[in-house]
């Protein structure tokens, strides 16, 4: 996980933008869900393909954003 | 932008003064060259004034002229700088070449990554920009073949600036790096204040204030939007080449959240949507953060968070004129 230093709100904030922006600012289950989503996916990245573990949040992220811009489980007419 | 003309319709008189010259902005142009004669023991600090004010002056374009919020316009300062500085290393160490380099590989890619600003709402392209500069800053970081990693990229040298008025090669106290940097910001000061004066620049602020109007009288937005955004990336760039060629260094740092952050902090500070904001921004920003970190080198951070939390609460219209202060609000 992130350490504790002096800058780890930053760090903090940004998985949690990730995280609300690709679940959708709609619902509340939404971010959840994209929290496991991205969560695992981070793992599992890291894990199996070490090289490009620093990248798979963010690509991730983005290729969501550009199929579901309002996020993934936004409700249909919501904003 | 000729202002007198054959046309005399009151929407026309009324961009021709809009588009007018003011006595503040020929001023602010002079302070331009008149800071280089007359600080020449901070020639160093100018230059990063300078560097700074590009930066936020092409982010104003994007921000204040066509509303696309960013918080990855580092992105496009640290490809410029790491093109400048890499074509200084590999190819040619002809400064202007480098320049023109690097703000030919910026614009490149703001074509290529505009497509991903054109969709959502504003916090889907906070993020998307977000992300586009984390990638690069990961980029930069694993292939340390080629940019040297978390080490940065070293042993740059500079050619000197080849000139019709000489050659000039880039001293350690900074004075022609400082002159380099002052001139080039004010070019493309010129160039910002004719683009955002031109048709173009109008049509932008029409789909800034009101996007599906400006697409129904037949706009199309989205190629405005991608010119623009590309446009931005080649200003952002050639901020990013003149710190790296002025430092003879590109690292990581170019790419961090924090620069994105702080062109952020500094439009805060000097304002958005009439194109000197950045300027102004940069000046204060720069001079405070040195002041600062001069007096108590430690918590100078403290500081800066204080007046920008001050300023903003207050609002800038009324933290610039003191005299209001103590009125009763409105």
């Amino acid at each position: 996980m992130l350490g504790l230093d002096p800058t780890f709100p930053l760090k903090f904030m940004i998985y949690f933008l990730i995280v609300v922006s690709v679940g959708g600012t709609t619902t509340i289950t939404g971010p959840l869900l994209a929290a496991l989503l991205l969560g695992i996916a981070d793992v599992a990245g890291k894990y199996y393909v070490p090289k490009l573990g620093a990248f798979i949040v963010y690509t991730l992220m983005i290729a969501i954003l550009l199929l579901r811009p309002q996020g993934l489980f936004a409700r249909a007419g919501g904003r | 932008m000729s202002g007198a003309g054959p046309s005399s319709s009151p929407a026309a008189r009324s961009l021709a003064r809009y588009a007018r010259w003011r006595a503040w902005e020929l001023a602010l142009f002079a302070v331009l060259p008149l800071s280089w004669l007359l600080l020449p023991t901070h020639s160093l600090l100018v230059n990063e004034i300078a560097i700074v004010a590009l930066f936020a002056v092409s982010l104003d374009l994007i921000l204040g002229y066509a509303g696309i919020v960013s918080l990855g316009h580092a992105a496009f300062f640290g490809f410029g700088a790491y093109a400048a500085a890499l074509f200084a290393k590999e190819m040619n160490a002809d400064p202007l070449l480098g320049l023109a380099v690097a703000v030919g590989a910026s614009a490149l890619l703001g074509a290529a990554s505009s497509v991903l600003i054109l969709r959502g709402s504003d916090l889907t392209r906070l993020m998307v920009t977000l992300g586009v500069a984390s990638i690069l800053y990961e980029l930069a970081n694993q292939l340390d073949g080629l940019t040297g990693g978390a080490d940065g990229l070293q042993g740059v040298v500079m050619g000197p600036l080849v000139t019709p008025f000489g050659r000039f090669a880039f001293d350690l106290s900074g004075r022609v790096a400082c002159a380099y940097s002052l001139t080039v910001l004010g070019l493309s000061l010129l160039l910002a204040r004719r683009l955002v004066h031109s048709p173009f620049g109008i049509s932008l602020q029409a789909l800034r204030d009101n996007r599906l109007r400006a697409e129904s009288i037949g706009l199309s937005v989205r190629l405005r939007l991608a010119a623009v955004y590309t446009i931005a990336a080649a200003f952002a760039g050639a901020a990013g080449a003149l710190l790296a060629q002025t430092s003879g260094f590109a690292s990581l740092d170019v790419f961090d959240f924090h620069r994105s952050a702080e062109v952020l902090l500094v439009l805060v500070i000097g304002g958005t949507g009439y194109l000197y904001g950045g300027v102004f921004g940069a000046i204060v920003f720069k001079l405070l953060h040195d002041l600062i970190s001069a007096w108590t080198p430690q918590y100078w951070n403290f500081w800066l968070g204080l007046f920008l939390v001050v300023l903003v609460l207050v609002g800038r219209d009324r933290f610039v004129r003191p005299w209001t202060w103590l009125r009763s609000g409105r």
